[in-house]
């Protein structure tokens, strides 16, 4: 296996034990850190290659957020290895009872293309900090992130303990036969399954961050602009090449025909009259991408956009009217600048619309009325929710991001990678005296051993002791 | 094919029904499940004596009390552990609702193990119930009573459309694990596990995997052997050697090996008498099988103490082998067995480059007066769990969460870290309609003043 040496390579490295440390550890994020700071316009200039990122977009989502995520991690990092201590019974008052937080070893991170910095650094800042040594698999779409990544990691990370591995499908499919510690996968859920399948073999546990179709319900009770304003920056953010951008609308006859002129308008002052000349909105970033988005276009029909450049593989910013749930846009995730609105009834049928389907990474709901939007979330369910806006609950690094059903398991930002990335052994560190309080424990077993054990082991409800 | 399929159908349209969600039902069915367990306790006895042999006193103490401990914990801190938890909202979200919200993950899979046959179900089912979940529940058709029992006995307590029980052996539940759920719990082997895993990875399925190893036990030559000796016997022969937590196999300095040897086997005469044959607290190997699998092992063995054999009652001494290579047979596969073989090491290095050597544990144990040892032990080592100074003792503790890593498993339950694997964290943010002044900042077209601010 090509990779075996590399893999044996960083497993000699981790037990050696020099990611225990956490001053080690600090050390590789600062480095991190430098590396965003220092390399900041070769991210832009890659991320512009490979789909035209505006640098807007670039530096908050590739720059920012992980600056974000990795100064919470260096802030909080000593109080995160801490062992957490836990409650005690009777017996063990003179025990020490705590959860260890511990590396599991070498650990994969695979990233897609769509934000290929950012789906880098975050999970690799919580496996640094939790002291694991990784292998970063980026996407070779994003050829020239890619090239990035690999060029520039190495002058800022300990090479003994991390290393970019690059290539295709081919390459990938060998890297995951070698034995891995963890796994985390950003991705499509056919290949989800693919990287699981591979995982179960070595018994590795998995982090799966997948994708699906959004709903976003528009009650008829909303402040029009600034839903439209929302949505429209949520969906047209990198040209709609986001796993968590609203997928499609769902709305009343009444409140598409609200909308229609507000998201028109809401287009117009973002990206100007002809968004193909605006800094400020991305491209598609491969051939066979563009052609697959611009195939959906059959779908309903075209109200605002529509417009396509192969040459540039740009699609407009586009909005399609009266969807139907059998139109080729209703059929996968859509991943492109286009806006489906299903019309529907109610709010009820608006749930059952969703319920229907897979369970999604996001689910948004715009309403005045907290009612309505409380509504939507109980009955449903999905990664995340958000109320009245698009795409911002990621930028909480106090909120777990992750999946449910075929958009994923596991979860991660802020703590929860760290977590994520941890082994959390449950221990027990007992006295070597006292052991008559052990005596009920042994055979020969009898009644009233039995009924000692209970006493000290059993937890009573509150309501039965309230009698005495 | 279709039986599986309706099963897990109906359970899944109970679960769609919602009748699972409200707090109410849950304690509800979880109270249902204390009477059952109050209400049925002979007939649960009279099950495990007769899968294992297990006599009163001792199966009330290792399975019920454990399941009731449980159920009241669950009842008593569902509401916390259900409520929304609000987290720290940043300058941004400041105005906002910021919450995780737990939700059930909908039709959950448990499926049980034979040495601990009622409370290996049990336990996971209360944790499932707890979040909210429908569970199907598959007991091991070793155990073959229990099993019967369990599936007797919870459609006379449970709803029965959200809480059905499969019963059968290999082909049903490969049947079963084609069926789509939405968290699958297995207690069992590390080769079963692989098989559950890849069966999971078709519906993006996740798993927890309560899985099994040779859980290494290092006696330092600073202790007292005499307690050390009793803690590591009685955590070793229970259920006959037959537990996952089970103390394997003992690491420790030759000059002390007959010292352990000769305190062992007097524990054993406290705890089991002269003629452990004839000792209703000593158990029996679960079928032929096993025992003919756990025999295998002694071959060509020192055999310090023990090693008398009954296959007709599936019937093996509690046995100490010395002097052990660690190339033999019963130093390769989990022993599983009343069989505890010694391996000598000559410092706390050796003793801790051996374990490193070999997967990882579910369990880990080390005896020792000397704290700085303990420590540097537990740092240099990976394990599910641990105890120091005593064996098994981890898994009681409530808070602490019970699970293996590496092949001895993957994730972990008890208490509330059951009620959070059953559940889905659902991440919340509610954001008002107004205050669009403060969006504006993101929104295109951007100017350099937008980017500092």
């Amino acid at each position: 296996n090509p990779y075996a040496g590399l893999v044996s390579h960083l497993r000699a490295s981790w037990l050696s034990g020099k990611t225990r440390p956490m001053e080690y550890r600090m050390a590789q994020l600062e480095a991190l850190g430098r590396f965003l700071d220092e390399k900041k316009q070769e991210i832009l200039e890659a991320t512009d290659l490979d789909m035209g990122k505006p640098s807007f977009e670039a530096f908050f989502t590739e720059i920012l957020l992980c600056k974000n995520e990795l100064n919470v991690t260096l802030n909080n990092l000593s109080h995160w290895m801490k062992d957490e201590h836990v409650d005690k019974n009777l017996v063990m008052q003179l025990d020490s009872a705590f959860i260890r937080k511990e590396p599991y070893g070498v650990v994969l991170i695979m990233a897609p293309w769509n934000y290929p910095i950012h789906l880098v650094m975050v999970p690799l800042i919580g496996a640094i900090a939790a002291g694991n040594c990784v292998i970063i698999k980026p996407s070779e779409i994003a050829k020239n992130t890619e090239r990035l990544l690999a060029e520039m990691l190495s002058c800022y990370l300990d090479n003994d303990c991390f290393a970019v591995v690059t290539g295709g499908v081919q390459e990938t499919t060998r890297l995951l036969e070698n034995k891995f510690d963890y796994i985390f996968f950003t991705g499509s859920p056919s290949v989800g399954r693919i990287v699981m399948t591979a995982a179960a073999k070595h018994l590795t546990p998995v982090t799966l961050e997948l994708g699906g179709k959004n709903p976003c319900y528009v009650s008829d009770t909303c402040d029009v602009p600034n839903v439209a304003r929302r949505v429209v920056w949520g969906r047209f953010f990198n040209a709609g090449q986001t796993c968590i951008a609203p997928d499609y609308l769902l709305c009343t006859l009444e409140m598409q025909e609200k909308l229609m002129p507000a998201l028109r308008e809401a287009i117009t002052e973002f990206f100007g009259s002809n968004p193909q000349e605006s800094p400020d909105f991305g491209r598609i970033v491969g051939d066979k991408q563009f052609r697959r988005i611009r195939a959906l276009l059959c779908s309903g029909r075209v109200a605002i956009g529509g417009q396509t450049d192969e040459a540039e593989r740009y699609i407009a910013p586009t909005v399609l009217a009266d969807v139907l749930p059998s139109d080729p846009a209703m059929q996968e995730e859509i991943f492109g600048p286009i806006l489906p609105i299903v019309v529907v009834a109610n709010m009820d049928e608006a749930i059952d619309f969703i319920n229907a389907r897979p369970r999604p990474l996001a689910i948004y709901a715009f309403s005045c009325d907290s009612k309505v939007v409380n509504q939507v979330l109980e009955r449903t369910s999905s990664g995340s929710f958000c109320g009245n806006d698009t795409l911002m609950h990621v930028t909480l690094t106090s909120l777990p991001f992750g999946g449910i059903g075929n958009s994923g398991l596991g979860k991660y930002h802020g703590k929860f990678t760290f977590d994520t990335f941890s082994h959390h052994r449950g221990c027990l560190h007992r006295n070597m005296g006292l052991e008559t309080l052990n005596a009920p424990r042994y055979p020969p077993y009898t009644q009233q051993k039995l009924g000692l054990v209970t006493a000290t082991f059993e937890v009573k409800r509150r309501s039965t002791c309230t009698l005495l | 094919m279709q039986r599986m399929q309706e099963v897990v159908g109906r359970a899944r349209a109970a679960f769609q029904s919602g009748r699972s969600r409200s707090l109410e039902f849950r304690i509800q069915q979880l109270k249902a499940l204390e009477r059952m367990v109050q209400e049925k306790e002979k007939e649960i006895l009279a099950a495990l004596h007769a899968d294992l042999h297990k006599g009163g006193p001792n199966a009330y103490g290792h399975e019920i009390l454990g399941v009731l401990a449980e159920l009241a914990l669950a009842m008593e801190k569902l509401p916390s552990w259900a409520a929304p938890q609000p987290v720290k909202k940043n300058l941004m979200t400041m105005r906002d609702e910021a919450y995780i919200s737990y939700e059930p993950l909908g039709v959950v899979l448990i499926i049980g193990a034979w040495n601990y046959p009622f409370v290996l179900v049990m336990q996971p089912l209360i944790g499932a119930i707890a979040a909210g979940n429908a569970v199907v529940v598959k007991p091991s058709e070793v155990s073959e009573n229990t099993a019967q029992l369990v599936a007797e006995l919870l459609p006379q307590y449970l709803d029965q459309e959200l809480y059905p029980v499969v019963t059968g052996g290999v082909p049903e539940t490969t049947e079963l694990l084609t069926q789509r759920f939405d968290h699958i719990l297995y207690t069992g082997n590390t080769a079963v596990g692989k098989i559950v895993m890849a069966a999971a990875a078709k519906h993006l399925t996740p798993v927890t995997l309560e899985l099994g190893g040779k859980c290494p036990c290092y006696i330092d030559k600073d202790c007292d052997l005499a307690v050390a000796c009793r803690r590591i016997t009685w955590g070793k022969y229970m259920n006959c050697g037959q537990t996952c937590i089970a103390p394997d196999y003992i690491l420790c300095d030759p000059s002390i090996q007959s010292k352990v040897v000769e305190n062992i086997k007097a524990t054993l005469q406290e705890f089991y008498g002269e003629d452990v044959k004839s000792s209703l607290d000593y158990e029996r190997i679960v079928n032929k099988r096993h025992f003919k699998r756990v025999l295998g092992l002694l071959e060509g063995q020192k055999i310090a103490h023990g090693g008398e054999t009954d296959e007709a009652s599936c019937f093996i001494a509690p046995t100490i082998l010395t002097d052990v290579s660690p190339e033999s047979k019963v130093m390769e596969e989990e022993i599983f067995g009343p069989v505890l073989p010694i391996v000598t090491v000559k410092s706390v290095e050796e003793a801790i480059e051996f374990i490193n050597r070999r997967e990882k544990p579910l369990a880990l144990y080390v005896f020792s007066n000397n704290k700085q040892l303990i420590r540097r032990v537990i740092s240099e080592t990976s394990s599910g769990g641990m105890t120091a100074n005593d064996v098994v003792m981890h898994s009681v503790v409530p808070d602490l969460p019970f699970g293996g890593v590496g092949h001895s498993g993957m994730g972990a339950y008890h208490g509330k870290h059951s009620f959070k694997t059953f559940s889905h964290h659902r991440a919340c943010l509610i954001k008002d309609l107004k205050m669009e002044a403060m969006n504006k900042m993101r929104y295109p077209p951007v100017s350099q003043k937008k980017v500092d601010l």
